[in-house]
């Protein structure tokens, strides 16, 4: 699972990547230590839930969010979310489809 | 002197640097005569199209701005001088009827205003939001404010816009509470991509625009559209 999260990490623009349970909970992460890894857990397993509950769909899922100054990526699979916070110079297309590889691999590994 | 640098420069960059010194000098009609006959000579330069595609913005003339803007773009699609021109036609046509609707705002005429422009302000945004909702891939687009209220809604799904745009407009809020808290600016963008298709949602302080996209629709290629029919949906409403 490290070696995921090193491979999103190493991407240029990427502050942090987080594996989070649905109970909000960190299963690992790799980031910025002024990031705090327990306050994005919890808000990303709120995000997804209201996704949800209110679409009525329960997982598989992703969001990109981009903001003036930087965005936050997300996977929503059965078990866990990959998610991920980012410059905003970062490349999307790049570090969507790492999400997308990496949440595969993390859901054969889980 | 015309006549004489056309046959014995025959340069493209002479005929330019010319049609602008007439332009400096107010002799407009020597300027486009010299710019067609660039043209003529230079099918394949843009330079001249953009030229002349100027003067003609400058004279207000927009329809033969685009004329001449469209060919240039055909001969170089990614240009940003003829995109970004193209534009400015684009903003000149969402001015001329905002000026329309000021007018008879400081007149206290409001209700006259679609008699006089023969466009109301829905009708406007209508008429932006078909363009788009004639893309391949497109399913709906609906128009909130920033409490999630209907300004308007287009759906090609059995869904309630309503309550539709209600719930995404939660959904953003919610991000951008998040974005906030992690001092990352203001929210511009969200995309969703969920099982059934995928949910583009772009924001400003006052509005949320929501774009549902077909699931096998290429994503990229709709983000460059869905933004500019934004700009101009903002402009219409005087939003920034």
């Amino acid at each position: 699972m490290k070696e995921i999260l090193d491979d999103l990490i190493s991407t240029k623009g990427v502050l942090g990547c987080y594996i989070v349970d649905k109970e909000g909970s960190i299963v690992d992460f790799k980031g910025a230590e002024n990031i705090d890894e327990n306050l994005i857990s919890a808000l990303v397993a709120e995000i997804s839930n209201e996704i949800a509950n209110q679409m009525n769909i329960p997982g598989n899922f992703s969001i990109s969010a981009l903001a003036g100054n930087g965005s936050i990526f997300m996977i929503a699979k059965k078990d866990f979310i990959l998610t991920l916070l980012s410059t905003s110079d970062v490349d999307t297309g790049e570090v969507r489809l790492k999400l997308r590889r990496g949440a595969k691999l993390i859901a054969e590994l889980l | 002197m015309q006549d004489g640098l056309q046959s014995d420069a025959n340069s493209l960059d002479v005929l330019l640097s010319l049609a602008d010194l007439y332009v400096q000098n107010d002799l407009i009609e020597e300027a486009k005569a010299l710019l067609k006959t660039a043209i003529e000579q230079n099918k394949d330069a843009v330079d001249p199209y953009c030229s002349l595609g100027k003067i003609y913005l400058k004279e207000g003339n927009r329809k033969r701005a685009i004329m001449i803007l469209k060919q240039a773009e055909m001969i170089d699609p990614e240009n940003k001088i003829i995109q970004d021109l193209l534009q400015a036609t684009r903003k000149e046509e969402v001015v001329e009827e905002l000026k329309v609707v000021e007018r008879a705002e400081e007149k206290g005429e409001l209700e006259e205003v679609e008699e006089v422009s023969g466009v109301p302000l829905e009708d406007l945004i209508k008429r932006e939001l078909d363009k788009l909702l004639k893309g391949e891939g497109i399913m709906g687009i609906i128009l909130v404010d920033e409490g999630g209220s209907l300004i308007y809604a287009e759906l090609n799904l059995p869904l309630d816009e309503e309550s539709t745009g209600a719930i995404i407009n939660t959904i953003y809020n919610r991000i951008n509470e998040t974005v906030k808290d992690f001092d990352l600016g203001d929210l511009e963008e969200v995309i969703f991509e969920l099982p059934g298709g995928n949910i583009f949602v772009l924001g400003t302080l006052s509005i949320r625009f929501i774009v549902l996209v077909k699931r096998d629709i290429h994503i990229a290629s709709l983000e460059g559209e869905i933004r500019e029919i934004f700009e101009r949906t903002k402009a219409i409403l005087e939003v920034d």
